[in-house]
């Protein structure tokens, strides 16, 4: 019981990380993201490589990728994606283009061998029968308070509470005086950078390849299907629904069929409920 | 035959005898080349019926997937003519697209887009980790030929033909009733639904229409390289089929042909590493993207002056 409580919460804070940011980019710009993932390796990537070439602690790193990652995410949306707001098919397929660059970039960067960051935090706990390693928790202890805090900031800060309101009437709001170019920007610009953060905290635990963007996106695909395409709440909870459903599956039918898996309730709950468990009817 | 008749035949009968006498002073690799392009051909026809009703499925190169695996599976297994597993390919590829397309298009836009990606993984993962069914990373090996015919020139005729034959029932569709009423659901969707035209159903049959000619020719394919892995069958040539189609610009038959002819010419003269290759790809989208959205072939409207100034709702964001 200890192991899939532990990775169901650990898988539910890293999905929920990517899910959030698609979900904000789905909802504001209406555009499906398919690059997402590949952000999220990113993030990863230039962790690793910075701790690895450059030698820069893994905090500093952390930050720096972060920072950067969520910089080139808001120039991307000022120069290219802002034409496609709003087009479904045409958004799709830029950041499609977007992917492909990314992930053969990654394979350029770092090759088709598996790569590790080395301990980052050391020690480890026993809770529940199972053992906590410090890098799973310093992942958990962040995740939680990032996706606390940016709840805290849509629900209280100004810019915030702005994108909420381009997402709900983004006409609406551009006639309250609301720049809805620069929420866009920026929302797409931290939704790149929870993605890069969620990469940093996988790095540290699970080893970094090209291809490991894929399988995130996929589950924030899932997430997204089953909370309801906009809905940020929605998208919460059903984060930590498919994490422990991935951890249940790991630990009893095998790793390799937990996508199929998940894949296939998302398409039962689509069946049930076309607007997912929480979305909005339009 | 009056001289008009004449100057409309002439470059079909130019091109058929060109074609037809091909293999005699075409090297192999140029064989290879074209078979290549007819199986990608048959592909592109097939996956712009769906496009041009405004909806593109992430998941073409699946259905080509599960025409070659059923082939394979069948002939190698059961030992079956193949014939048989080539009539079986279509029917499987279809039907699979009937199964995903039903509960992904009953939602609109995004839903779909995401399902029929999910479906594109979802069966990559499938195709990797079966090793009973599907043999895992290494794929099926030693495909036995059609009639035991291993030499390359059957193959082209064989892949020609059916290219032909694809390209001509897709261009007889688009001028039919259902291709004309495919266009309007792309061009106003409500506006079609309220007119009569049972958008679901005609999206439904599109794609199964679209998977079954891709389940053909991934039939051919396993025949004619004898061997299926899932190596070809992944992101990057699912992510290529729609960049045919987008470069092309889906409103014409002939822009995709166009795009798919000239992008596998350039990509396989070239000979890059598949990393260089998905780059290549992702600029050429890129700048399409920016510069043409409406592809090659809204470029030549444009410049014979004789596109067509559709209306578009600009409403802001959403």
């Amino acid at each position: 019981m200890g192991p899939i409580i532990l990775h169901g919460i650990l898988y539910g804070a890293m999905i929920a990380l990517m899910a959030v940011g698609f979900q904000l980019i789905f909802g504001i710009l209406y555009v499906v993201n398919y690059a997402h993932g590949e952000m999220l390796m990113w993030g990863a990537v230039a962790t690793y490589l910075l701790v690895s070439q450059v030698h820069i602690p893994f905090f500093g790193a952390m930050v720096i990728t972060i920072v950067v990652i969520g910089l080139l995410g808001w120039f991307f949306d000022r120069s290219v994606m802002r034409r496609f707001h709003g087009d479904l098919m045409g958004g799709a397929i830029v950041t499609l283009a977007l992917l492909l660059f990314l992930l053969n970039a990654g394979w350029f960067a770092l090759g088709p061998r598996t790569r590790g960051i080395p301990t980052v935090v050391t020690g480890s706990w026993q809770v529940l029968g199972t053992t906590v390693t410090g890098e799973q928790l310093l992942a958990l202890a962040v995740s939680i308070v990032v996706l606390l805090g940016f709840m805290w900031f849509l629900k209280y800060v100004k810019l915030g509470k702005s994108m909420r309101a381009v997402q709900q009437d983004s006409e609406a709001a551009l006639t309250m005086g609301i720049n809805v170019k620069h929420v866009c920007a920026v929302t797409f610009g931290l939704a790149a950078a929870l993605a890069a953060l969620a990469g940093s905290l996988m790095a540290s635990i699970y080893s970094i390849t090209p291809a490991m963007g894929t399988t995130p996106l996929i589950l924030a695909f899932i997430v997204v299907i089953l909370g309801g395409l906009g809905s940020v709440p929605g998208a919460f909870i059903a984060s930590f629904i498919i994490g422990f459903q991935q951890a249940i599956t790991d630990a009893y039918v095998g790793p390799q069929w937990s996508l199929a898996i998940s894949f296939g309730l998302a398409v039962v709950v689509l069946c049930l409920f076309p607007r997912g468990l929480m979305g909005r009817y339009e | 035959m009056n001289k008009r008749r004449l100057k409309s035949i002439l470059p079909i009968v130019i091109g058929s005898i060109f074609f037809l006498t091909f293999p005699w002073f075409g090297t192999p690799w140029l064989l290879h080349i074209a078979i290549v392009i007819f199986l990608n051909l048959v592909l592109i026809v097939g996956y712009r019926l769906l496009y041009i009703t405004g909806l593109g499925s992430f998941c073409h190169i699946t259905f080509y997937a599960i025409g070659a695996y059923t082939t394979a599976i069948l002939i190698t297994r059961l030992g079956l003519p193949f014939g048989v597993c080539f009539l079986a390919s279509g029917i499987m590829s279809a039907a699979f697209a009937f199964l995903v397309g039903w509960p992904a298009m009953r939602t609109r836009g995004a839903y779909f887009f995401i399902i029929s990606f999910g479906f594109f993984v979802i069966f990559y993962t499938i195709l990797m980790n079966w090793y009973a069914m599907t043999g895992g990373y290494a794929g099926i090996k030693d495909i036995p030929p059609i009639m035991g015919i291993t030499t390359v020139p059957p193959y082209y005729y064989l892949a020609m033909v059916f290219c032909a034959a694809t390209i001509f029932i897709m261009y007889r569709l688009d001028r039919s009733r259902y291709g004309r009423e495919l266009y309007a659901i792309g061009d106003a969707e409500d506006l079609a639904d309220v007119i009569g035209i049972n958008v679901l159903r005609h999206r439904l049959l599109a794609f199964a229409i679209g998977a079954g000619f891709a389940g053909f020719a991934g039939s051919i394919h396993a025949s004619y390289y004898s061997y299926v892995a899932p190596a070809s069958f992944s992101l990057i040539n699912t992510i290529i089929i729609i960049a045919w189609c987008v470069i092309g610009g889906a409103r014409t038959l002939w822009g995709p042909i166009i795009a798919t002819v000239a992008l596998t010419l350039f990509a396989e003269s070239l000979r890059l590493s598949g990393t260089l290759n998905g780059i290549l790809y992702a600029v050429v989208l890129f700048i399409f993207m920016m510069m043409a959205p409406h592809g090659i072939s809204g470029l030549i409207d444009t410049l014979r002056g004789r596109r067509r100034r559709r209306e578009y709702l600009d409403v802001g964001t959403k």
